[in-house]
């Protein structure tokens, strides 16, 4: 019982990932609505962002901001402080995610205009004609 | 100033593109001259770092900010970038000078805003590239994805769609990079290439399911990137639509550039044993190549629309391409390398011809091509020689392309690439053929030119020249030269570049 | 093995849980303005969760970025478009099962081969061995910044992220291009949105009281990013959507006399000059694109301190650019382009 509680609690993170993953992807590729395309990509990127971030996770660890000793020496034990690099590389990833979906909301507000809806199969139906 | 030619050769097309977004006031020409400058920039700092790199047969690095590369970013580059790097800069100065008439057609306003956009995705595929670091890979990969949406949007009309359904399926494909990014971080704890290798050939990775979902990962996002059979659906409609100098543009160079991801992938950070040892799909991607040759050719030949017809030939090439890289023998790899480069200048060029017959008549359709050769002489021989090399007839370069890859095919007895490539061949053939036999014999009673000119039927049939402006002849007819440099030095560039970039192993 | 009771996995599991619950009600909603709000949910929650793993800087930027500015430009698109979706059709119902089968099936081999991966918050994992270590020693001894999010963002790693820069710089280009020449036979779409001509004096006073706190606490997460969290990015952000405040609190054009269209531009394309500059200047004073320490003769410090120096201008230029940017994509997706009302 207490293996599968520690599998459970060492895993949990990952899982959730993995399923938002999956339920943004279903959203991108199967919902009509170009709208929900684009909130299906946003959740989408999250899981991924919060797949990254949990490798930065240590147990016992504080944000990695370097604490200082009274006599001004900094604290260098790497053990004590969360692993930077993940969360470098996830600001840099949110703030491409956010530029991709102002770049995909002026694209379905000029389908809008051109076609006059963003369902998908109505605007194959325009494309069409 | 040499020593920093790989750092100025990506961020010299950024500084431009910033200036170009602010100097809308000082007119069109200034734009159109500043990005001719800072690509031709580009491509002498390219040329600067090729030479370096055959003479001394090393690669070349450059450490950004001065830091130690498994801790900082580092730039790469070797015989097989080199030669990408000068492809990329030299199509894209090709197309920059082939843009003073079209892109002012396509872009009526704005026109410094298009070709600061032109100047970022420059710059994201040179960075592409040139960098040694994988999570650096995806940012330069997200800027030049960024920036062609928004060149690819300028077409007409339909466009906005295409490109919405380009926009979902690239952040699919980046977003898949990126998570088997994450996947080898977590472990390995690196992101450089150099270090990943090494650290990735340790027994205990090689088994690991993680390591194998990382890369399978990234080879899908990338393949998403490439438009890899039946993962192409999102190409034809968004490169079609396009605007001429867009096409010209993002045609050859985005799909090349992501076969060269996938090479770096999989030959500089995993290693040959791993891929053909370990993951052994060769079988299945090689089936999967093969039908993309032969089906994308057949797709191109029931188009009516040249363009489209174009875009499927793309498809076609990417399965040459990704079949020779996965073929695991050197004449296979030599021959997939030795393509980037070919098709590269063979899509530039096809591109090219069709724009300019698309400016002069205005149909896209294969109507357009009717009596071609009397019209547009110089447009039509160009058109001529780039078929044939589409086709492989020797001496054009598409020829030995097609050889090494058909020697590779025979060598690890793959004999359906082997089947595939020489269908898919005769069916570009019959493509061609087609169209060029309406160039020649076409009647110009049926042209679009005779509508123009009302004039009583007898002065009609004759005879006008109507061949494209010096600024599209030029760069187009250098094109159709190049591919017949390129083949007849072949020897050469096998011998210097891409020899000495053949992964040990193979 | 133990379980150190500092990481709350009930409460971890809860929030999970409820991203869940937002994701597949987002997707699922009818209306779209609401499955908007549910996204913002979700990326709050998302934000929750990052705190609580020690991801402060990610956090913030996280509950800046996609909290409030995605659900800001959400809400300024929603105007343009019908605000329901319509049924998918019965045909496409196959399909839709078929990706589902094919999505489970991949998800559940993804999940089956988590077993192979470290454990969560493991302290022996290999990412948290191999380089971060390096980091978070050498960090501050190399450019006397105790933020090490921030000496590896605008340093070691620096130029990923002049690149991430140029990113949303191409954004703001990107929606210029497409949305900004609004052809006549469209304006009729767009006089289809609400005139506003000013809200209650309530939420102007609000917005009077607030916006100026906003823009000094914008300036200080900006140049306090050495030392705690925050940095270019954060602080543009928040200096950013005080502006966006103020346009919803007033109107687009309000906020526009205010930062005007063209000076938008100008900083959208001026911040990356000053970090790229930066790296040229670098680069001609004889070492590499980014190498803060060829500052130190000109500033006179030493080479720690030049480089730290450097971290702050370049964090500056951040800044500019994503404030401007930000800006920009929500005058020109708020109005549908033609700048002249908003959301």
């Amino acid at each position: 019982m207490d293996d599968l509680f520690f599998f459970i609690i060492a895993k949990y993170n990952y899982w959730a990932a993995i399923v938002l993953l999956f339920i943004g992807l279903f959203g991108m590729i199967v919902r009509n609505n170009l709208m929900k395309k684009i909130i299906g990509m946003v959740i989408f990127q999250t899981a991924i962002l919060l797949f990254i971030v949990s490798i930065g996770a240590k147990r016992g660890a504080t944000v990695p901001i370097l604490k200082f000793s009274p006599d001004k020496q900094p604290m260098l034990d790497a053990a004590t402080y969360a692993n930077p690099l993940p969360h470098v590389l996830i600001l840099t990833a949110i703030v491409v995610g956010v530029a991709v979906l102002g770049v995909a909301l002026a694209l379905l507000q000029k389908i809008q205009r051109v076609h006059g809806t963003i369902e998908e199969d109505e605007i194959l139906e325009d494309m069409r004609k | 100033m040499m020593d920093h030619a790989p750092a100025l050769m990506i961020v010299v097309p950024v500084f431009a593109s910033l200036v170009l977004t602010l100097i809308g006031p000082l007119g069109q020409r200034a734009a159109y001259g500043l990005l001719i400058l800072s690509i031709a920039g580009s491509l002498a700092a390219a040329l600067v770092t090729l030479v370096q790199v055959v003479q001394t047969g090393q690669a070349v690095y450059y450490r950004m900010g001065d830091w130690m590369p498994p801790m900082g970013i580092e730039l790469v580059i070797d015989h097989l970038s080199a030669g990408v790097l000068v492809l990329i800069c030299a199509c894209a100065l090709l197309t920059a000078i082939y843009s003073m008439h079209t892109a002012r057609q396509d872009n009526p306003d704005r026109l410094n805003h298009y070709y600061a956009l032109f100047a970022l995705l420059v710059a994201g595929l040179l960075g592409m590239t040139a960098t040694g670091d994988v999570f650096n890979l995806y940012v330069l990969l997200e800027i030049s994805a960024l920036s062609s949406y928004g060149l690819l949007a300028r077409g007409k009309g339909k466009a906005y769609y295409a490109t919405f359904r380009y926009l979902i399926m690239g952040t699919i494909g980046a977003s898949f990079y990126l998570l088997g990014v994450g996947y080898i971080y977590i472990m390995t704890g690196s992101l450089n290439m150099a270090d990943l290798s090494e650290i990735l050939r340790r027994p205990e990775l090689e088994e690991s399911v993680s390591v194998r979902i990382g890369f399978t990962l990234i080879i899908l996002g990338v393949w998403i990137k490439m438009a890899l059979f039946p993962l192409h659906a999102w190409l034809p409609n968004a490169y079609s639509r396009a605007g001429t100098t867009t096409a010209c543009l993002i045609a050859p160079l985005m799909t090349k550039v992501s076969v060269y991801v996938m090479l770096r992938i999989m030959f500089t950070v995993f290693c040959v044993d791993y891929i053909f040892q370990q993951i052994a799909w060769s079988r299945l991607v090689i089936y999967l190549a093969s039908a993309a040759a032969v089906l994308g050719m057949i797709t191109a030949l029931s188009q009516r629309d040249l363009r489209k017809m174009l875009t499927y030939i793309i498809v076609a090439e990417i399965g040459y391409l990704t079949g020779g890289a996965w073929l695991a023998n050197t004449a296979g790899y030599t021959g997939a390398v030795y393509h980037i480069l070919a098709d590269g200048l063979m899509t530039l060029c096809l591109f090219m011809a069709v724009g300019a017959v698309i400016y002069r008549t205005g149909q896209s359709t294969a109507a357009a091509m009717q009596g071609l050769f009397q019209r547009m002489p110089v447009t039509a021989g160009v058109l001529l020689v780039a078929a044939a090399s589409v086709v492989g007839v020797p001496p054009t370069c598409g020829f030995f392309s097609k050889w090494y890859l058909l020697q590779g095919a025979v060598k690890a007895g793959e004999w359906v690439f082997a089947a595939a490539l020489i269908i898919a061949g005769l069916v570009a053939a019959i493509l061609f053929f087609r169209l060029l036999e309406r160039a020649f014999f076409g009647r110009l009673a049926d042209a679009v030119t005779e509508k123009k000119s009302k004039k009583p039927h007898g002065t009609a049939r004759k005879i006008r020249i109507q061949e494209a402006p010096l600024t599209m002849l030029l760069p187009l007819v250098f094109t159709g030269a190049a591919l017949f440099g390129l083949g007849i030095y072949t020897n050469e560039v096998v011998q210097y570049l891409i020899r000495w970039s053949v992964p040990a192993g193979i | 093995m133990t379980w150190d009771a500092s990481l709350l996995w009930q409460f971890d599991i809860l929030i999970l849980l409820m991203m869940v619950i937002c994701a597949v009600t987002a997707l699922a909603l009818e209306g779209l303005l609401s499955s908007a709000i549910a996204t913002g949910v979700y990326s709050f929650l998302i934000c929750l969760m990052w705190t609580h793993m020690m991801a402060v800087d990610v956090a913030f930027t996280e509950a800046a970025v996609g909290a409030a500015i995605s659900t800001v430009i959400f809400l300024g698109t929603a105007q343009y478009i019908s605000r329901w979706i319509k049924k998918d059709r019965p045909k496409e119902q196959g399909i839709k099962q078929l990706t589902l089968v094919i999505a489970m099936i991949c998800a559940g081999m993804m999940l089956a081969a988590t077993r192979d991966l470290p454990d969560w918050a493991d302290t022996a994992s290999p990412a948290s061995t191999h380089l971060s270590p390096g980091y978070i020693e050498q960090g501050y001894f190399e450019t006397a910044t105790p933020n090490v999010v921030t000496a590896v963002l605008a340093d070691y790693r620096s130029y990923d992220t002049m690149f991430e820069v140029v990113v949303v710089f191409a954004a703001a280009l990107v929606v210029m291009v497409l949305l900004r020449h609004t052809s006549h036979k469209h304006r009729k779409v767009l006089h289809l949105r609400p005139k506003r001509e000013g809200r209650d004096t309530v939420l102007r006073g609000a917005a009077q009281s607030i916006i100026p706190v906003m823009q000094i606490f914008a300036l200080y997460v900006l140049f306090h990013g050495h030392y705690s969290p925050g940095g270019g990015f954060q602080g543009g952000v928040i200096f950013g959507a005080s502006f966006i405040l103020l346009a919803l609190c007033y109107n687009l054009k309000f906020s526009m006399n205010r930062f005007k269209e063209h000076a938008v531009l100008w900083c959208c394309a001026g911040g990356v000059l000053l970090y790229a500059g930066i790296g040229a200047a670098c680069l001609s004073l004889g070492m590499n694109f980014l190498g803060y320490g060829a500052l130190a003769d000109g500033l006179g410090v030493s080479v720690v301190m030049a480089r730290s120096h450097g971290i702050l201008a370049v964090e500056i230029g951040v800044g500019i650019t994503v404030m401007a940017v930000m800006v920009s994509l929500y005058y020109d997706l708020a109005s549908g382009g033609d700048l002249e009302d908003g959301l």
